[in-house]
């Protein structure tokens, strides 16, 4: 695969396919710096502290059973730990699509987002727990 | 029947028994709807995918457990029965043997 439009991404929350709802996506792999810079150079230096990776999704609402609504809301009310599976397209697992996968938890969630003709569209910034996203190719 | 398992979050709980669960939603990835599956799920994903309307709890998996114990009450009242018999009985049992078998 070479570049790539994002047309078909595969997104399953809490074991849930919500692809067909989501119209944006943002992985955030992040690690603190950690200063350590001490009088023997002429800048600043760093390593790599905590992992504190986050998901950010952009979810078409929909209060169906069984849909976002249904999805988001007993995460977020149950405090719940569940994963999240992201892949590039909806095609097999491989060197070539990728899948990002974590463990997660919901501290935030607006389930009405938006203004008089508006699509009701709800950002969700989703933060990982322990080991952050894990990348597989297989 | 699918046997699956929410991944991750369980491994840190050794402990959870699997329970089977029918497949209400088109969108659930562990199995297709209608489709009975056993998952491994701690109480708050139970309730988190119950609450949802992703999954349901099987009906026949009551039916499965009554007949599981009833079967076991079973065949305890029958090791119950074994362990009862005296050595006196085991002798008048044997003695008895002794006696339909012919001479040889």
């Amino acid at each position: 695969m070479g570049k790539l439009v994002l047309k078909d991404c595969y997104i399953v929350v809490n074991g849930t396919n919500l692809s067909d709802h989501v119209d944006a996506v943002t992985l955030d792999l992040v690690k603190d710096g950690v200063e350590t810079t001490s009088f023997s150079g002429g800048g600043r230096e760093r390593v790599a502290g905590l992992k504190d990776d986050t998901v950010e999704l952009t979810f078409q609402s929909d209060f169906a059973p069984a849909s976002v609504d249904a999805v988001l809301y007993p995460l977020y009310d149950n405090e719940t730990e569940f994963t999240i599976e992201v892949r590039p397209t909806s095609s097999a697992v491989g060197t070539a699509n990728p899948k990002y996968t974590a463990t997660c938890v919901l501290f935030e969630y607006a389930p009405l987002d938006g203004k008089v003709g508006d699509l009701a569209e709800t950002k969700v910034k989703i933060n990982t727990q322990r080991t952050g996203f894990t990348k597989a190719t297989a | 029947m699918t046997k699956n398992a929410i991944p991750a979050a369980v491994k840190r709980v050794e402990d959870i028994v699997e329970r089977e669960y029918e497949v209400l939603s088109k969108k659930f990835v562990h199995g297709k709807q209608g489709d009975k599956i056993k998952l491994a799920l701690t109480d708050v994903q139970e309730l988190s995918l119950l609450q949802g309307g992703i999954i349901k709890k099987a009906e026949t998996s009551t039916e499965d457990d009554a007949k599981k114990v009833a079967t076991e009450v079973e065949t305890d009242e029958k090791a119950a029965v074994k362990q009862v018999t005296t050595p006196a009985q085991a002798d008048n049992a044997a003695t008895a043997e002794k006696e339909s078998t012919p001479n040889g």
